[in-house]
């Protein structure tokens, strides 16, 4: 099997707020404001979806692009990540706009989260995968009666005392259609057929192409990088520390692919 | 920056990813929408997405819009200050109005590169300005006014809905056109 990229599915910029309860009282501005004000910044038309007292939402169909508030905190969110977008410079013109709106006064919590998946063509194989890849040397109970790691999952969070810090997961995920095994005459290499070798290297890329375009199965990697309560708030910096540190996690966590 | 309690990150942890749409896993953890870590249910991922993608608005290019912001430092300056106003000490609030009054017309020079939007908001927050020196009062409410319009100068592109909503937030706090000629009794005066 070919090494995989990991596919970038969905990256999300959340800020949490205190006192945000004038949310029940201007939200309709607010959507007014972003409705137009986000129109005119990305040039895609962006459309209110839902406005409740527990939370609002607009959407951009074209950018694939959410962004959700209440009276606790509002996201800036892209799911599937196909086409590009500064989700920084629309996570400031929206923060800015229920900044003053809102009144917010204290700001708790920044993050930015970016889930990805390492492609698979089973799910058998995103659940080997997932052993490989976790560190199980370390595991306190080795094997009992015969049994062998079949699956695994870590998460973990580290934070400095100031308040910056990141969570990683790590696990095999699948989508509902995707198959259970691969079967093993797939997994031969064309040139080792006795006919068809031609045919059979064009669907292995094929198949290739489609696992990484569309995969269906994998170990997801989920990186999840925060302040809380800075004292300065710059997106442009928050932004370039969490790709650094996700680029650095992710260099790491993919030397133990050996598939 | 401050440290987090255990209960504050797993508050964060859960709101975090309620925001999704996700569907829950392992405690607070989540997978990623349309795969499941195990075979726990299933997870529509695009319903929503799709009945958006099948309405149709107007266009995009309808919505003018101007780039161009005030200068940044000045802003900060003036929103450092109305944040630090102490309405009770008459002596020190006239000064800090005063300050305030002189950063809005240094933004005026910077104004000249931004765009007409931008503008307009500078204006009203003069216009609050000058009426607050005249009258020499400033509520909270108020001040919530001049600082939406001041964070809104910070925003790289103004929109006329930004003007509209800053133009009724500063007339529902009595800083309408008759303002200055009433002394702030505007509103009360059409009430009685």
């Amino acid at each position: 099997m070919n090494k995989a990229h990991p596919k970038l599915l969905q990256r999300i910029f959340q800020a949490t707020y205190e006192r945000g309860y004038r949310y029940l009282d201007r939200a309709g501005d607010v959507m007014v404001v972003l409705e137009e004000m986000l129109t005119a910044d990305t040039g895609k038309l962006w459309i209110p979806a839902e406005m409740q007292p527990k939370g609002a939402t607009i959407n951009c169909p074209e950018l694939d692009a959410t962004v959700a508030l209440d009276a606790a905190k509002m996201s800036v969110g892209q799911y599937p990540v196909d086409t590009e977008i500064d989700i920084g410079r629309i996570g400031s013109l929206v923060l800015g706009t229920i900044t003053g709106r809102f009144d917010l006064r204290t700001m708790v919590r920044y993050g930015y989260r970016s889930i990805r998946v390492l492609p698979t063509d089973s799910i058998a194989d995103a659940d080997n995968l997932s052993v490989k890849m976790l560190p199980l040397a370390s595991w306190p109970i080795d094997g009992i009666d015969g049994m062998k790691a079949s699956e695994c999952t870590a998460v973990a969070v580290w934070e400095t005392p100031a308040g910056i810090g990141y969570r990683f997961q790590l696990n095999p995920a699948f989508a509902p259609d995707s198959p259970v095994t691969t079967d093993e005459r797939l997994r031969t290499k064309p040139r080792f057929l006795p006919t068809g070798q031609r045919e059979a290297l064009i669907a292995q890329r094929h198949r290739q192409q489609q696992r990484e375009k569309g995969p269906v199965a994998g170990v997801m990697l989920d990186f999840d990088y925060y302040w809380v309560r800075p004292d300065k708030f710059v997106m442009k910096d928050f932004l370039a520390g969490a790709d650094a540190l996700e680029s650095r996690v992710l260099d790491e966590v993919l030397k133990r692919d050996k598939r | 920056m401050i440290g987090t309690t255990g209960e504050q990150k797993r508050l964060n942890a859960d709101t975090f990813v309620s925001d999704l749409s996700l569907q829950p896993a392992q405690n607070a953890t989540d997978s990623a929408p349309g795969y499941t870590q195990s075979s726990f249910g299933t997870f529509d991922r695009t319903a929503a997405t799709r009945a958006s993608r099948e309405s149709t608005r107007r266009d995009p290019s309808d919505v003018r819009s101007g780039p161009g912001a005030i200068d940044p430092i000045l802003l900060n300056r003036a929103l450092e200050t109305i944040e630090s106003i102490d309405s009770n000490d008459k002596q020190t609030f006239s000064v800090q109005v005063a300050s305030l009054g002189g950063m809005v017309c240094e933004m005026w020079r910077t104004a000249k590169s931004s765009s007409q939007y931008h503008r307009q908001v500078l204006a009203a927050v003069d216009n609050a300005i000058i009426c607050t020196l005249l009258t020499e009062t400033l509520t909270s409410r108020q001040i919530s006014a001049i600082r939406e319009a001041l964070v809104d100068l910070k925003s790289p592109i103004l929109t006329q809905a930004n003007v509209d909503s800053i133009a009724s937030h500063m007339i529902d706090e009595n800083y309408g056109p008759l303002a200055m000629i009433s002394e702030l009794e505007t509103g009360h005066a059409i009430d009685e």
